[in-house]
């Protein structure tokens, strides 16, 4: 497992990365993730379950929202054949955040008030250029992003 | 007074990073970068 993990006043950024069929087991519950995008491979959480106790296998593509709904126990991931790679966005304040999956093709509008981490990809925005791992901040007013991505956009 | 250049803070990138967690046994490879500043 490896983890490069960028450190932000409000939040965490991870990117993680797992190798096929490894498994990563963590004692401690990741309370603080906000959410994750799977950008490669497919995991299975055997710790992510939702309200009716279904554990739920975030894979390529997919975002997984952690929530009153979604509930994130003591990790344990296993990645599948082809490993796993994502990125978890996670609150350093205590507070309600609210997180979407974004998938930049040229251009995006990002409302004011919302920043994005960026999982995969590429893209610039009020004469700044993101790239993977990054942390964009919110601005006061809508903004253009542009490139090619997949974003986590949150509040 | 300290000659800074002689032991550098290292950096990837532009950003510094403070901590390193290598597990070799476990195969965990954790890599801190501390303070970075939002774009």
């Amino acid at each position: 497992m490896r983890d490069l993990c960028r450190r932000y006043p409000m939040f965490n950024v991870d990117l993680v990365y797992l190798d096929p069929n490894e498994k990563f087991d963590s004692p401690v519950a990741h309370s603080t993730c906000i959410a994750g995008f799977v950008f490669q491979g497919n995991t299975v959480y055997n710790s992510l379950r939702n309200e009716e106790g279904d554990f739920l296998t975030p894979c390529n593509g997919g975002l997984f929202e952690i929530s009153p709904k979604n509930k994130l126990y003591p990790m344990i991931v296993t990645a599948g054949d082809s490993g796993a790679s994502w990125l978890c966005v996670s609150y350093k304040v205590e507070g309600t955040y609210e997180a979407q999956h974004v998938n930049v093709v040229s251009d995006y509008t990002l409302p004011a008030g919302w920043g994005f981490a960026v999982a995969q990809g590429e893209v610039t925005a009020d004469g700044k250029t993101a790239t993977q791992g990054l942390y964009f901040e919110p601005r006061a007013a809508d903004i253009i992003v542009s490139g090619s991505a997949d974003l986590i956009i949150l509040r | 007074m300290a000659d800074e250049t002689a032991n550098p803070k290292p950096t990837i990138g532009t950003e510094p990073v403070v901590e390193i967690y290598n597990s070799p046994e476990s195969n965990i490879f954790v890599e801190i970068h501390n303070d970075v500043e939002p774009l």
